[in-house]
């Protein structure tokens, strides 16, 4: 028999490799940083909420306050579609007179490079909102994610940018930050920024790593291209996909976090085509937004020179 | 290519007319009309308590 792919053969490789490529997505770095989900909506509005007030004392039988819930800036998400093909010349299919191994050879060469450079593009892309943070990448302010943010219904102010190099003075500016942190309103609003970021074998995060080990012992874990250790308060994410060797990033893992990355088709194999020339064409894609559509109130971020 | 639009007085405009505007770069801003787009209004949860 000459040289096909079975339906059963398409069935099987396209399950897999829709399987691993959400495997993927769940043990890369932006699983660990960013608010990953998945949505239905192409387009979806966001509203950053900035703070409430008005609880107070209320007498016997007498109405309680209002509390007046500040809503702050208004972005919207749209998604775009990504995505690339592998094809098969009929030379190629005729070089291969076994299904089994023409199964195998696209298998084993092609689908899993596929799978690997969209997965490639999505962890670049999505960790453009930390390498592009101090510059291009802005919040819904219109401001870059790490720099000085205006609340929007009162007018405070905060910054969450600094160009404090990685180590302990790091660790002591982060840790003020985190407890004079206040919202919209002054009122407190303490944050736990114990979620370290840097790039892997970067100088920052070679210094956080110092600085961590201290009296305590590192635990370390790897997750699929990300190094996470941890020493009991602080955790530090290492990630490649981060560009610089001196910046470094720090989010509370226990508040919603405003660095959302949505698909609204998670990468998937699409139905193989076979083209007038007869190469047989099989496409790989997926549509995400990614962004910073709320206040990023819970990161901070530094240069590190 | 701008995945993210953000609510100005101009109506929703994009990050990317926002940093072409501020590196000085003169294109036509970019603005999008408040369609379906905005219909659907997440009312995310509170961050601050």
């Amino acid at each position: 028999m000459l040289a096909n792919y079975p339906a059963h053969i398409d069935e099987k490789v396209k399950e897999s490799f829709n399987l691993y490529s959400k495997e993927a997505i769940e043990n890369s770095s932006i699983n660990v940083l960013f608010n990953v989900g998945d949505s239905n909506d192409y387009s979806k509005g966001y509203t950053s909420i900035e703070g409430g007030t008005g609880v107070d004392y209320f007498d016997e039988a007498a109405n309680l306050s209002d509390v007046d819930i500040a809503e702050g800036y208004k972005s919207v998400g749209v998604s775009k579609e990504f995505g690339g093909k592998i094809s098969v010349t009929k030379k190629e299919m005729l070089n291969e007179r076994d299904e089994t191994t023409l199964f195998n050879k696209i298998v084993e060469n092609k689908v899993p490079v596929l799978m690997s450079d969209i997965n490639n593009f999505i962890e670049e892309q999505t960790m453009t909102l930390l390498n592009n943070g101090f510059t291009t990448a802005l919040a819904p302010d219109g401001v870059s994610i790490f720099g000085a943010h205006t609340y929007k219904s009162t007018g405070a102010a905060f910054d969450n940018s600094s160009t404090t190099a990685a180590g302990e003075a790091a660790l002591v500016e982060l840790e003020k930050y985190a407890g004079a942190f206040t919202d919209a309103n002054d009122k407190v609003m303490p944050l736990s920024l114990t979620t370290l970021v840097a790039k892997k074998g970067s100088t920052a995060a070679r210094e956080f790593r110092k600085v961590l080990a201290g009296d305590n012992k590192l635990q370390a874990a790897t997750i699929g291209n990300v190094n996470i250790y941890n020493n009991g308060t602080y955790t530090l994410v290492e990630t490649p996909f981060i560009t610089s060797d001196t910046a470094w990033f720090a989010f509370d893992p226990r508040k919603d976090n405003s660095l959302i990355v949505d698909f609204i088709q998670r990468p998937t194999l699409e139905e193989r085509q076979t083209r007038e020339n007869l190469t047989q064409i099989t496409p790989a894609s997926g549509s995400f937004r990614f962004g910073a559509f709320e206040l990023p109130t819970t990161w901070y971020g530094s240069t590190g020179v | 290519m701008s995945m993210m639009f953000i609510q100005t007085d101009k109506g929703l405009v994009s990050a990317d007319s926002i940093n072409a505007e501020r590196s000085g770069t003169p294109v036509k801003a970019e603005v999008k009309k408040e369609t379906k787009a905005n219909a659907k209004d997440s009312k995310t949860t509170a961050k601050a308590k």
